[in-house]
């Protein structure tokens, strides 16, 4: 299935269901409504963990591509 | 560039130009109709199609060329209503619970209604001295099914002038164009064949003598048919659901309505 940018807010929602980022609704300058999101500090907690958890990922298959034997 | 269009509007006569609220709107209405998509999210998806069609045309792209790359950006409406399904899955449950209590209590409020109607035109009949309660069975009967077909037909359009508001003209004309000439006979046939049924059973053991116990015996008679022609519309009504076995169904009506009217 291809993404689209549609399905950025479904995402958004969820996140703002598990109480990572806040949502408020604004009138823009030329009178139009739209919606704003903030992160919160549980959010900027959980982001750092999940940027912690990709680094380990990167650093161990870096590990084992560089270094090491022929793997086929 | 602009008298090349006029003319064309001319010689064509169907050509519109391109209106971007009215295509804006439309493509909102598509959205708004699916299921599981919220008012609110809806809200959103447009104002991010706005925004779009503003940077686009701010880039010298026509208002029509805008349009169509913003909403291929946005997704189809199925992909779209597929991703949402899965975030807004208790208020699509709760919409649907509440459409079908809606359903049971209009269904109550209809079946209400019809049995007191009945019971006033049975009473009425009793009253004007149609006597014997088959007759007055089938009064009731036939009561209770016009005024539950007219109130399902009545509440039908009411529930869709609330909820869609879509076009009542086309509507009505719809439904006039459905009723083809061999759809009547069938209707007719259908009610010839109950009519014949109805006065042919019999109620076992049950001799009313005075209006008032010939009004009894009419009510529980009334319920009687229901009882045996309830399950027979039901059954008709399924296998109408699977288009292809209404042939069946129909040849098979006039088999025997043929044996019927037979001997």
């Amino acid at each position: 299935m291809q993404w689209t940018d549609g399905m950025l807010y479904p995402v958004l929602h969820r996140l703002e269901g598990q109480k990572l980022i806040q949502s408020k609704w604004r009138k823009s300058e030329t009178g139009r409504k739209r919606k704003y999101y903030k992160i919160k500090k549980k959010g900027t907690k959980v982001l750092k963990e999940q940027q912690n958890q990709w680094k380990v990922v990167y650093s161990t298959l870096r590990q084992l591509w560089e270094s090491g034997p022929c793997l086929t | 560039m602009e008298s090349c269009l006029f003319n064309f509007k001319a010689i064509m006569g169907e050509w519109t130009m391109f209106d971007l609220n009215e295509q804006i709107n439309k493509w909102r209405g598509n959205l708004a109709r699916s299921e599981t998509l919220g008012s609110s999210d809806v809200d959103e998806l447009e104002s991010h199609l706005h925004e779009e069609i503003e940077n686009l045309t701010a880039l010298k792209l026509s208002d029509e060329e805008a349009f169509l790359v913003a909403a291929h950006r946005l997704g189809s409406t199925d992909s779209l209503a597929v991703e949402y399904e899965k975030i807004n899955r208790s208020s699509i449950f709760k919409r649907r619970l509440s459409l079908m209590i809606t359903g049971i209590l209009a269904y109550l409020l209809a079946t209400h209604f019809a049995t007191a109607v009945s019971k006033g035109c049975v009473l009425l009949a009793a009253n004007s001295g149609i006597t014997g309660y088959r007759k007055l069975g089938v009064i009731g009967f036939a009561s209770q099914i016009l005024v539950l077909t007219t109130t399902f037909f009545l509440g039908h359009f009411i529930c869709r002038l609330i909820i869609q508001r879509p076009g009542f003209k086309k509507q009505i004309k719809q439904l006039t164009a459905r009723m083809t000439l061999s759809k009547v006979l069938l209707v007719s046939l259908i009610m010839t064949v109950v009519y014949r049924t109805a006065f042919h059973i019999p109620v076992p053991g049950f001799r009313p003598m005075n209006i008032q116990q010939n009004v009894t015996a009419a009510l529980t008679y009334t319920k009687y048919l229901w009882s045996v022609f309830l399950p027979v519309i039901l059954v008709m009504l399924l296998i109408n659901l699977r288009k292809q076995n209404l042939h069946e169904v129909k040849s098979l009506i006039v088999n025997k309505a043929i044996l019927f009217f037979g001997p």
